[in-house]
Order: C-alpha cells, then sequence, then structure tokens
C-alpha cells in the first residue's frame, strides 16, 4: 500500500505503486507469474514496463486503464 | 495468404470471417455472426486490443477489414458474452474516502459476468453512460461500484446532491477483457484509486480449488484518498485460512 504524500501516521509507504513493485515478497516476480494491473494510463504503463523487465511474459500481463471520459450516448 | 480475416484466441482456437468492404474488424466479425470484445467502439477504450503477428497492437473496432489480415486477442472465444441491458435501484451509496464513492445497487434480472469486467452504467440526469467495473464477486446479489470523485464531474455533482435509495438506473454488459484467468498461476495485482475495484471482484471471485499465491500492490495519490484496506484485510485473512 503506498501514498504519493502522507502524514506521518500513514502505515504504508510512500511513492507510487510501481516502486512498490520492488517490495513485493508474495509472489516470483519473474516468467510464469500473471500481472493485473488496473489504473490510471501513466500507471498501468510503468507497471506494464517494469514487469516485463523482470521478466514476466507480455501475454501474462494484463491491464485496464481509467480513463474517465463520457461515452457517446 | 488467406483470403478472409483470422483471428486467434488465447487458447488456439482460431475464428474466421470475410471482411466487410468499408468496415472494420470488429464489424466484420459481427456481421457473419461472430461475436469480439469491444465496448466503445471508437478506438479509446482498448477493449478490442489485438497483437499483429510483427507484435504491433491494434485496436480492432478501428482497423480496415482487409482480406489477409491476422491478429491475437489475449481472450478465449467462450469468455465473450454479448452484452445485455439491465434496470438496477440504488441500495445505498456513501463516501469511502476523500475522493472515492461507493455505489451498492440491485438488478431486476441477472447480469453474469467475470470478476473483473465492467458496465455502462447510465444515472438519472446524467447524458450519457459511464464505464465501472463491478467490485463485487460475479455470484453475489448485490453489485458494487467505485466511482471517482472528480470536482465538478457529473456523477460526483449527482451524489452529492441528488442521488437517493431506490434511484432507477440502468446497466449494460458485461464489458472488458481484464478479468481473472482461472488457472494456478502465482499473481500479482497492481491498482491504483479506483483501479481497486476490478481487482477486488477478482480477488472476491478468485477459484477457490486452485489457490494460487497472490500480492497486491495498491496506491493512492494521498493518505487521503485511501479505501479499501479493511476489506482487503478480511479477504486476505480468509484466502490464508483456506490455503
Amino acid at each position: 500500500m503506498t501514498a504519493d504524500t502522507a502524514n506521518p501516521g500513514w502505515s504504508g509507504k510512500t511513492g507510487n505503486p510501481v516502486a512498490g513493485i520492488g517490495h513485493v515478497t508474495g509472489v516470483p516476480l519473474q516468467e510464469g507469474t500473471e500481472a493485473y494491473l488496473c489504473g490510471p494510463p501513466g500507471m498501468v504503463g510503468a507497471a506494464r514496463k517494469a514487469l516485463r523487465e523482470l521478466g514476466l511474459h507480455q501475454d501474462d500481463i494484463f491491464n485496464e486503464e481509467f480513463v474517465h471520459q463520457t461515452l457517446p450516448a | 495468404m488467406m483470403d478472409g480475416i483470422s483471428i486467434t484466441f488465447a487458447d488456439g482456437e482460431v475464428m474466421s470471417f470475410a471482411p466487410t468492404p468499408g468496415g472494420s474488424v470488429l464489424t466484420s466479425a459481427e456481421q457473419a455472426g461472430n461475436a469480439l470484445a469491444h465496448s466503445c467502439r471508437e478506438g479509446t477504450c482498448r477493449t478490442c486490443v489485438a497483437r499483429r503477428p510483427n507484435g504491433d497492437e491494434v485496436l480492432l473496432c478501428v482497423e480496415p477489414a482487409q482480406s489477409g489480415f491476422e491478429a491475437v486477442v489475449p481472450y478465449r472465444r467462450a469468455d465473450v458474452s454479448p452484452p445485455t441491458l439491465r434496470r438496477a435501484n440504488i441500495n445505498s451509496f456513501q463516501k469511502l474516502s476523500r475522493s472515492v464513492w461507493e455505489i451498492r445497487y440491485r438488478l431486476q434480472f441477472p447480469l453474469p459476468f467475470l470478476p473483473g469486467q465492467f458496465v455502462e452504467a447510465t444515472f438519472p440526469g446524467i447524458d450519457g453512460p459511464r464505464r465501472f467495473s463491478m467490485a463485487n464477486g460475479p455470484a453475489e446479489a448485490e453489485q458494487i461500484l467505485h466511482v471517482r470523485d472528480i470536482p465538478g464531474g457529473a456523477m460526483a455533482d449527482y451524489l452529492a446532491t441528488r442521488a437517493k435509495p431506490q434511484d432507477a438506473f440502468t446497466v449494460r454488459g458485461p464489458f472488458g477483457i481484464f478479468y481473472l484467468r482461472a488457472n494456478p498461476k502465482p499473481k500479482l495485482f497492481v491498482a491504483g484509486g479506483t483501479g481497486l475495484a476490478p481487482i477486488i471482484a477478482m480477488l472476491r471471485g478468485i477459484d477457490r480449488l486452485s489457490s494460487p499465491p497472490l500480492s497486491l500492490v495498491l496506491g493512492f495519490a494521498d493518505e487521503q484518498d485511501a479505501y479499501g484496506i479493511d476489506q482487503l484485510k478480511v479477504l486476505a485473512n480468509d484466502y490464508r485460512s483456506r490455503s
């Protein structure tokens, strides 16, 4: 759990979630692990790049970018 | 070279159909009675993303239909359901953090979906549908959406000033290829803000038999935006105790 900005009482880390990937110990960060990314396009793109560099297969990385917009009626 | 258009699904199944003159790959597939994942039909939402043999990504809803076109899509044919329209009524709504609303609602008739998929929801007095991922498990009767509170936004204005329990609205779906794949591979989830909603649906809907290792990285712009932590702790304890 990370926040870009937080007060001293915050129990999580401070920084962006992509930097948080490096702290993951619950799953192996390598080929054979799947990743599901959802959030703003910048975060999703940076996370995908970082995970590809760690060896995750491109077909094992799924993402949804949250673009806040009105759909055509 | 192939005569028609050829789409290969994630499990290797191949769908072939003729290009419709002046149409897109998506509309050509539909003309031939085939379903492909899509939503916006204007090249923005990326639901219909596919990969060409040379590795390039294309959006099938805007890709001109041409003979010989080949691409791979990241889902199985059986995972695409034709979207249907449903009436819904709000049960309750509340602020979960400075920037996130939660809407709980019920459907007049069930709308099956895969955990991670989204609906297009049209609320009273708001022109045009908005896309929201369900934050509930597929087997649960009460549906849950997380709505970002954008100052001055139409949804924020509706929820803050006009919305009330029992309000009727419509949802159309399911949409999206961002759904949990049922396999025993370890899974890493990375969510930013209300990107948490489909991840919660996946965690609630995860296969109880294969119990793969899971990790979640969750980020917010500010600690005042954070939400869902208590629910995630409960889900994590529940998952640990049964695997």
